[in-house]
């Protein structure tokens, strides 16, 4: 099971099942301190074991980065290009 | 039961890989990485490996896999960051390693967030949270760390990934939770 937050590379690599995150790189569970989201995130991508029944299948998680901008070279990592 | 792996694509890739490495290693040296990146012989997997889930989460032993360049900073040497052509060595961590014992081997993502929170990257407290509920069954005694800039994917696949499947199979590890960084 893996956490993606870039679905097509994703699709390249092809791994057994997996759950897409909408969170910047480096931050594959939400926010640093957010426990409670954290918790969510992994179980909900823990539960994904048991729901996803052909290979390659994947869910999509609800959850959204809800802090500022993660700065990468500069610039800001946004949804479009969080990895 | 194990899943036999696909290897057909390690010799064509590493005939793409060759000659991609000599034109884009100037550019990788200046850190220019999209130019060189634009033009990597990525691997074609004809398969999508599958093993079934065979018990329930609450009896399932994990393994956390991370890409984020984790090592322990007092007993392990960091993965080289700097290299070219990356770095395919992988790191055990042990279950119980204090978290200020991990350092991060990894220059190629902003490491702001997981050095405020490592379990951004590496989930481990929270896991310990989901076993003392029964949600997960147990942890592995060890999980590993890869540093996720390794370009030569051959590698991986004929000695980084075997090697840490080996040692899942000796510990018992029922799920593998692989975080790409």
């Amino acid at each position: 099971m893996s956490p993606s937050n870039n679905p097509a590379m994703t699709a390249r690599v092809r791994p057994p099942r997996w759950v897409h995150v909408r969170f910047p790189r480096g931050a594959m569970f939400g926010e640093p301190g957010h426990r409670a989201k954290q918790r969510a995130v992994l179980r909900d991508t823990l539960d994904a074991l048991a729901a996803i029944r052909e290979p390659g299948g994947s869910l999509a998680l609800p959850y959204r980065w809800e802090a500022p901008p993660v700065m990468w070279r500069g610039s800001p990592l946004r949804e479009s290009s969080y990895s | 039961m194990t899943p036999k792996s696909d290897t057909s694509w390690i010799a064509p890739f590493r005939a793409r890989y060759a000659p991609w490495w000599e034109g884009a290693r100037a550019l990788i040296a200046r850190h220019d990485y999209g130019p060189a990146f634009k033009t990597y012989p990525w691997p074609t997997f004809g398969e999508t490996p599958w093993a079934p889930v065979t018990k329930p989460l609450a009896a399932c032993r994990l393994a956390v896999v991370t890409t984020g360049g984790l090592y322990l900073r007092d007993a392990q040497a960091p993965f080289d960051g700097e290299a070219g052509e990356g770095d395919s060595s992988w790191r055990p961590l042990p279950r119980d390693a204090d978290a200020g014992r991990l350092a991060i081997a990894h220059p190629h993502f902003p490491h702001e967030v997981a050095e405020a929170d490592l379990n951004t990257i590496f989930p481990l407290e929270r896991l310990v949270e989901l076993v003392a509920e029964g949600v997960v069954g147990g942890l592995a005694p060890t999980h590993y760390s890869t540093m996720g800039y390794a370009p030569r994917a051959g590698d991986l696949a004929e000695a980084t990934a075997p090697a840490i499947a080996a040692r899942m199979r000796e510990e018992g590890v029922d799920l593998a939770l692989v975080v790409p960084v």
